[in-house]
C-alpha cells in the first residue's frame, strides 16, 4: 500500500515538474549553447 | 540548457527554507497537464529539418499558437490558487508575455550579436534558429530589441532575456508557494 502510494507520489511529482519545464522551454527563449546543445537543436 | 534544473533547485531550497515540503510540491494539482506538452511538440515540430521549408507566415502562426496555449493555460490554472501561488503564476505570465511580443514582433527571439561575443561566439552560431529553432539576429531593426536576448551568462553557455529573467523568479516562487501547500488545501477550488 505504502509502495503504491510512494510512487504514485514519485509520478505526480515527475508530472509536476514536466509540465512546468515544458511551460519554461515554450515560453523561455533563453540562447544556449553548450555540451546539451544538440537535444535542443532536435 | 541549465536554467529550469537551476529554478527547479532554487524554488525547492527557498520552499525548504521557509519551512515547505517535497510533499506539498507532489501535491500541487496542475489543470489540464498535457496544453504545456503539446505546446512544447509544435514548437519541436517547428524546429525540425521537415517543417524548415515552411513558410514564414505559418511559422509565425503555429510559435503565436504554442504561445497562446501557455498564456492561456497559465489564466486557466490560477483559480483556486494559494496567493503566493497565484503571484508566482503571475509573475510566471509577466515573463511568457514579455517574451511573446518579442518572439511575435521579430518572428523568433533576437539575440545580440555582443552578447554572442561573451560566450566567443559569433551570429554563425545561430545558423538553425538556435535552441528550438526560434531565435534570430538581434538587428537595429528589431523590433522591441530590449526585450530580446542580450543578458549573457557565460557560466551557463547562455543568453537571457528580460522576460526569461522573470519567467524565472514567478517559476521559483510557484515552486516554493507549492511546498507550503497543507494536506486540506490539496484540491484547487474549481477542481477540474
Amino acid at each position: 500500500m505504502n509502495r503504491k502510494l510512494g510512487l504514485r507520489s514519485i509520478l505526480r511529482a515527475v508530472i509536476v515538474i514536466a509540465v512546468l519545464a515544458a511551460t519554461w522551454l515554450v515560453a523561455a527563449a533563453p540562447f544556449y549553447q553548450g555540451p546539451c546543445e544538440h537535444f535542443l537543436h532536435l | 540548457m541549465l536554467l529550469f534544473p537551476l529554478a527547479l533547485v532554487l524554488g525547492v531550497l527557498a520552499g525548504t527554507a521557509a519551512g515547505g515540503s517535497l510533499r506539498g510540491l507532489v501535491s500541487l494539482r496542475l489543470r489540464a497537464p498535457a496544453v504545456p506538452l503539446v505546446a512544447l511538440v509544435a514548437q519541436a515540430v517547428l524546429a525540425a529539418p521537415a517543417t524548415a521549408a515552411l513558410p514564414a507566415p505559418a511559422r509565425v502562426a503555429v510559435l503565436g499558437a504554442s504561445y497562446a496555449a501557455i498564456g492561456g493555460w497559465l489564466a486557466f490554472n490560477l483559480a483556486g490558487r494559494t496567493t503566493p501561488i497565484v503571484t508566482g503564476l503571475c509573475l510566471t505570465g509577466v515573463g511568457w508575455l514579455l517574451n511573446m511580443c518579442v518572439v511575435l514582433a521579430n518572428a523568433g527571439m533576437p539575440v545580440s550579436a555582443s552578447a554572442l561575443n561573451r560566450l566567443g561566439l559569433g551570429t554563425g552560431a545561430l545558423a538553425g534558429g538556435g535552441p528550438l529553432g526560434k531565435h534570430v539576429q538581434l538587428a537595429s531593426t528589431s523590433a522591441l530589441g530590449a526585450l530580446g536576448d542580450t543578458i549573457p551568462i557565460p557560466v551557463l553557455h547562455s543568453i537571457v532575456s528580460v522576460g526569461d529573467i522573470v519567467m524565472l523568479a514567478g517559476l521559483i516562487l510557484t515552486i516554493a508557494a507549492a511546498m507550503h501547500l497543507a494536506r486540506s488545501a490539496l484540491h484547487p477550488v474549481a477542481a477540474d
